[in-house]
């Protein structure tokens, strides 16, 4: 029948979701409002930050208690971008790093004690954490999946166990694992996201291993094989300063990124705003949703985005209870659309 | 009944049902994407109702067509005229301009309009051009309106 055809209806489930969606993204907090955040003296902050995020905090200036309340908000976020999304590989995909981040948890626990697991990351994941925990130690294979299981159980086995080894191995299993859905997938959105999300990864990782006086072997043990730069391109360009290092990639968008630092600060000061800037590379790339009148690429856009400023959030709240400056601040905070 | 008022019968019948169909599937598309934007801001209600009822007009349209042939061969009066099989191939055909034009600009026309949803929904202001892209979906229904109508003005018995 003509009409039910799949390209004739083209995604029209969507329709709910991504008007939900572009009605969200007006409340998403601009430039503006970080400003405004970033600048309030100490006694109007508390206020001020209720009503630009509408996170509430009855009143108590408890700086833990807004943070819980943030994580709780945006676990809210997650759980409806999850009822939007009809395909399960991708529901699935968007709690998957979560998966992981609470794997880690429980192999630190099992190796190191006293290691509380966050509540959120638990509630945020595919499974939370007594059913992983459960799961990974009755060996059900089949629900955990192939690679999360074989993750723990290489981890479990290994003698001599740093939280850096950990963290390694269960990124790599994480993004091994991502990679394959995103195969079975076939979002060409989706899927050039994760890619770049890999690039900006292994060029921060090697930018601060240099910076950290480290080995250029070290990259290895670090270094994802999901993106779009070769591993050697930046062996070649771990020796040189960002214009070199820009130079080696020269085939890659995040080079011109690079070449745009500004020079002036010491190597710490440039590696940190290079991170500021891909990281809003990144976010324009998810601008580019707005092409999308029907699909799942404006749901994911907003739900990133709005993980990019939930990060904000928490630097802003941590950063001020602190007492740090302002301007300093503004280095770490990164940009967003609307 | 013979074959021609058959046909001629089937063709009132053709030019309701797809264009209705085509309603039905753009307002439910259109109508979607509204209920969305309205669970964030349902003060928007006044500004969405009228893209919502934008893609209603080719089921009218379709009404009005299959009324008016209904008309034509006598059935609203209980007059049956007596068509050969070529007569009511001719009203068959004349159904079909409306028919087929509603369905496909209908559904088309719903996809514009809960696009235009997602432009109100962000820019507020912007309702005149989420209007007038719909409105531009329209006229081939209109076109396809206005064919059927002459050849119905100008087929006799």
């Amino acid at each position: 029948m003509l009409t039910y055809s799949p390209e004739f209806v083209e995604n029209s489930e969507y329709a709910y979701a991504v008007a939900r969606i572009r009605a969200l993204e007006t409340k998403l907090i601009d430039g503006a409002g970080y400003n405004s955040l970033i600048t309030a003296p100490m006694d109007r902050f508390h206020p001020l930050f209720t009503e630009i995020t509408g996170i509430r905090n009855n009143g108590s200036p408890d700086v833990h208690l807004l943070l819980k309340n943030l994580e709780e908000s945006f676990t809210g976020h997650l759980y409806m971008i999850k009822s939007f999304i009809l395909e399960d590989e991708i529901k699935r995909l968007i709690s998957l790093e979560y998966d992981y981040e609470l794997l880690k948890f429980i192999i630190k626990e099992e190796k190191f004690q006293n290691i509380s697991i966050p509540y959120e990351l638990s509630s945020r994941s595919n499974y939370s954490y007594p059913v992983l925990r459960s799961m990974l130690d009755f060996g059900h294979v089949l629900d955990t999946g192939e690679i999360m299981y074989n993750a723990y159980l290489s981890l479990k086995n290994t003698k001599v166990l740093t939280g850096n080894i950990i963290d390694n191995e269960c990124d790599y299993s994480y993004y091994t694992e991502l990679f394959q859905i995103l195969f079975e997938y076939n979002n060409a959105f989706v899927t050039d996201f994760f890619v770049r999300k890999v690039d900006i990864r292994n060029i921060r990782t090697t930018l601060r291993l240099k910076i950290r006086g480290e080995k250029r072997t070290s990259i290895r043990d670090r270094f994802l094989p999901f993106g779009s730069i070769d591993i050697k391109f930046l062996e070649q360009g771990f020796d040189h300063n960002l214009e070199g290092f820009a130079a080696m990639i020269v085939f890659s968008p995040f080079s011109m990124i690079l070449r745009n630092v500004d020079k002036k600060g010491d190597e710490e000061n440039q590696v940190v705003q290079a991170e500021k800037l891909l990281e809003e590379d990144l976010v324009q790339y998810l601008k580019e949703s707005i092409f999308v009148t029907f699909g799942i690429e404006p749901v994911l856009a907003y739900l990133w985005v709005k993980e990019v400023e939930v990060k904000n959030l928490r630097i802003i709240l941590q950063a001020k209870a602190a007492g740090i400056l302002p301007e300093e601040i503004k280095r770490y905070v990164r940009g967003l659309y609307g | 009944m013979n074959s021609g008022l058959f046909l001629a019968i089937a063709g009132a019948a053709i030019a309701v049902s797809l264009a209705g169909t085509g309603s039905a599937k753009g307002i439910g598309f259109v109508a979607t994407a509204a209920a969305g934007a309205m669970s964030e801001d349902p003060k928007k209600f006044g500004k969405f109702i009228l893209l919502v009822a934008l893609p209603g007009t080719q089921g009218i349209y379709g009404f009005v067509m299959g009324f008016l042939t209904l008309q034509k061969i006598g059935l609203v009066t209980g007059q049956l005229v007596s068509l050969t099989l070529w007569q009511g191939l001719e009203v068959l055909f004349m159904n079909l301009p409306i028919a087929i034009a509603g369905l496909f600009s209908a559904i088309h026309q719903g996809k514009v309009c809960a696009a235009g949803v997602n432009l109100i929904s962000k820019q507020e202001g912007e309702m005149g051009k989420a209007l007038v892209m719909g409105v531009l979906v329209e006229f081939y229904a209109v076109l396809g309106l206005l064919v059927s109508i002459f050849i119905w003005m100008f087929l006799t018995f």
